[in-house]
């Protein structure tokens, strides 16, 4: 058990959640985390500055953009943390880990798709 | 950690099943008495053999929530030693099981209590042979209040969802942790450390978090000894007088944020709603869950016993 500073804490650390959460356990997470830190919140009244909530409250909005999306979830999980994916867990049947890949790899944005972020504003 | 013979203080008992309960939270009038009392009465109504203690040193009631105006043996004859042993100031209750030890009204200044007194009172509950011991620490954040709370397995927080409540009892748990790493630095003979614990004392203004941050960069081996320690330091939150529902998420909240900046586990277990029967019951000095067993009280008070219970068996 070692201690971590609050830039060092994964987003489930951050949401004081485990990495298993369900959605829901997800949303539950974000609104009290949320609630926790927004200005004028009872809860860190007296304890918490006026700088380090909003280093907090940011954390905590990072944490739910990525986690509350399945897919950024995903790749959070595996890129970030280092956690094997299901398919990959129960891959040891499998000949190859080609297809795993290939299931895994985030589809290529359409053509439509690329056009609109060309023209979009910065 | 500190090993239970090192230290008078810390709670710490032989047999898992036995429970030391010690409600506080910094700011007077916040419930605490009166949740002492009804968890008391509740315990022993479900069968088990209860202690109550008044440890409210300067201003103990629960012999009011209890409508036991009346009685002879107090803590003051246990001070003054005219009884050796605790149990013989221990008066029955109204309620089969349970136990009072009243506090004193007859001896003055007995808040002012000195160390040695404070460890006779503390060695002496810790060989309680009984379930369960609930005692009332009363309001403040000196030193024997912070004492009487680390002895509990777990310390129970009772505050109201107000900033002056919350403020207080944010200042007793830092109160409580301070105490708590003096005694693991002083434990481990780590000097250097001592000195940055007293400027931690002197500058409240500095969370329990950036203390243990600035450690880390000179000592990662102690910094994680002492984040260790903390972690096995697990109080309880009640939130009495609450008005609305979001009262509930006030108290989750605070877990969230004493979780990160005092670098502790908190543990809520839930609120009680604000109620006029509380103040009719004890007006007519009357055990309030015996008045109305069937208010939502009665039945916010049942189901944070039984959270209790089951965090203590989780525990063990």
């Amino acid at each position: 058990m070692r201690f971590k500073t609050i830039e060092d804490m994964n987003h489930y650390e951050i949401l004081n959640i485990r990495t298993s959460a369900s959605q829901q356990e997800i949303e539950e997470a974000y609104s009290v985390a949320k609630n926790a830190f927004i200005q004028g919140s009872l809860a860190h009244y007296g304890l918490v500055e006026g700088n380090q909530r909003r280093k907090i409250l940011a954390k905590v909005e990072e944490a739910y953009r990525v986690l509350s999306r399945p897919r950024r979830r995903k790749k959070y999980d595996v890129k970030t943390l280092g956690l094997k994916s299901e398919a990959y867990e129960n891959a040891y049947f499998r000949n190859s880990m080609e297809r795993i890949l290939i299931e895994e790899a985030e589809s290529k944005p359409s053509l439509w798709e690329r056009i609109r972020r060309f023209f979009r504003k910065p | 950690m500190i090993p239970e013979e090192s230290s008078p203080i810390l709670g710490s008992h032989p047999q898992s099943d036995r429970t030391i309960w010690a409600v506080g939270g910094g700011k007077g009038g916040t419930g605490k008495s009166f949740f002492s009392a009804n968890l008391a009465i509740h315990l022993s109504q479900t069968g088990e053999e209860v202690i109550l203690i008044d440890a409210d040193l300067g201003g103990p009631n629960l012999h009011t929530f209890l409508g036991m105006k009346d009685s002879d043996a107090d803590l003051g004859h246990f001070f003054t030693n005219r009884v050796s042993d605790l149990r013989e100031v221990a008066v029955r209750t109204a309620f089969e099981g349970l136990t009072l030890i009243k506090g004193t009204e007859n001896v003055l200044f007995t808040a002012n209590l000195n160390y040695f007194k404070k460890l006779k009172l503390i060695r002496h509950i810790k060989a309680f042979e009984v379930k369960r011991t609930v005692i009332d620490i009363g309001t403040g954040s000196a030193y024997n209040c912070i004492d009487f709370f680390l002895l509990s397995n777990p310390g129970i927080l009772v505050i109201n969802p107000e900033p002056t409540s919350i403020e207080n009892a944010y200042y007793f748990l830092k109160s409580c942790i301070i105490r708590l790493l003096k005694m693991h630095i002083n434990h481990y003979r780590l000097q250097d450390l001592m000195k940055k614990v007293a400027e931690q004392i002197q500058d409240t203004t500095k969370s329990i978090y950036s203390f243990l941050s600035e450690i880390i960069s000179q000592d990662r081996h102690h910094a994680d000894l002492l984040y260790r320690a903390l972690k096995r330091f697990r109080p309880c939150l009640v939130i009495n007088k609450a008005r609305e529902d979001k009262d509930a998420l006030l108290g989750q909240s605070m877990v969230n944020v004493v979780q990160k900046y005092l670098v502790i586990d908190l543990n809520f277990l839930g609120t009680i709603p604000l109620d006029e029967s509380v103040h009719i019951s004890l007006k007519g000095m009357t055990p309030y869950i015996q008045q109305y067993p069937h208010s939502r009280v009665s039945n916010a008070i049942r189901a944070i016993a039984d959270k209790l219970i089951k965090a203590g068996a989780t525990a063990a």
